[in-house]
């Protein structure tokens, strides 16, 4: 910024611009909120215990189960999970397509030799799952006995 | 009264799966007129969702020029719902409504959409001719909650009479098992 021990005015000038202007952007960056899309489908991924946890906000009929089959397939291939889980925590509602999705991630799971759960099922996915046999393959936590399992 | 029914409402849409929230979504708010109880309610959903999927995905083959269309009316306490498509139909309706029978594993279909709307709803009926089309007929009764409690309040006094009684019975049994 020095020329012959004098300031170079021009380039100072233009130096101080530029932090006012960054300053500013940062200012704005923390009041206005950043309104993304929330996503319906939502995977984690914990590397130290290898399990693929997937989370939905969304009332699962044959459309958003597409969605679900797409994303999983591609991420078991990526990480190869020894475990994954559904949390299926706050879901109101499920249909029979939903039933095909989680028996076919179950085949694939297991011939990768995995593990499938199922968590946080309100009553009336629960009663699906029983009458379509689901529960008698697949290990069903419900939101009760998760509650049960906290205060034992 | 006007006519037989005492509400009616008819809807035509594409044969895409995303249509199939709004479908369910519209025919449960034509519904909560009648003052359905959250199960009921998620019952009838689930069985049109059933419904409207297997005419997307069966009738029409995941061809989505097809139209999928609903009546749904409502008579004294009951909802009857039709959900009829035009596409390729059923050739063995027996064998089709037989619990984890599917004609597409390939696509993860589980074989269970006959049984889970026939047992989420009082009645369900389906007719089906080869290349003309499915028509799937669902009746469920919604408990009137409202007339319960109204018996309830009109006869308070003669319930609790009775209540009375069975207490002194029930206490005087109870007397003469103690005695022997």
């Amino acid at each position: 910024m020095e020329i012959n021990g004098k300031k170079d005015y021009n380039n100072y000038n233009l130096f101080l611009c530029k932090k006012i202007f960054e300053q500013k952007i940062d200012e704005q960056m923390k009041t206005t909120k950043v309104v993304r899309r929330r996503e319906n489908v939502v995977t984690d991924y914990e590397k130290e215990t290898r399990t693929l946890i997937l989370r939905v906000t969304e009332e699962i009929d044959q459309h958003i189960a597409d969605k679900i089959r797409k994303k999983l397939d591609s991420e078991i291939e990526i990480y190869s999970p020894r475990k994954v889980v559904f949390d299926f925590n706050g879901i109101e509602f499920m249909d029979s397509s939903g039933i095909g999705m989680v028996l076919g991630r179950y085949k694939l799971v297991k011939m990768l030799g995995g593990t499938l759960e199922i968590i946080n099922v309100n009553k009336r996915l629960k009663r699906i799952f029983e009458m379509s046999g689901v529960s008698r393959i697949i290990e069903i936590k419900d939101e009760e006995s998760e509650k049960n399992e906290r205060v034992i | 009264m006007k006519g037989l029914f005492d509400n009616e409402m008819k809807l035509e849409f594409s044969s895409k799966t995303n249509n199939e929230a709004f479908a369910r979504i519209a025919v449960a708010a034509f519904v909560s007129q009648l003052d359905p109880t959250i199960d009921e309610l998620s019952d009838i959903k689930t069985a049109v969702s059933e419904a409207v999927t297997n005419c997307i995905i069966h009738g029409y083959g995941e061809n989505s020029d097809g139209i999928v269309k609903i009546e749904a009316r409502i008579f004294l306490d009951t909802v009857q719902i039709e959900i009829s498509d035009t596409g390729k139909g059923i050739e063995d309706v027996e064998m089709a409504m037989r619990p984890l029978y599917t004609s597409k594993p390939d696509l993860e279909r589980s074989g269970m959409g006959f049984t889970i709307m026939e047992s989420f709803m009082d009645e369900m009926k389906v007719e089906s001719a080869l290349g003309f089309g499915t028509k799937v007929f669902l009746k469920k009764k919604i408990t009137p909650k409202t007339n319960e409690e109204n018996i309830y309040q009109d006869n308070i006094e003669y319930i609790n009479e009775k209540k009375e009684q069975i207490v002194d019975e029930d206490y005087k049994e109870l007397k003469a098992d103690t005695n022997k």
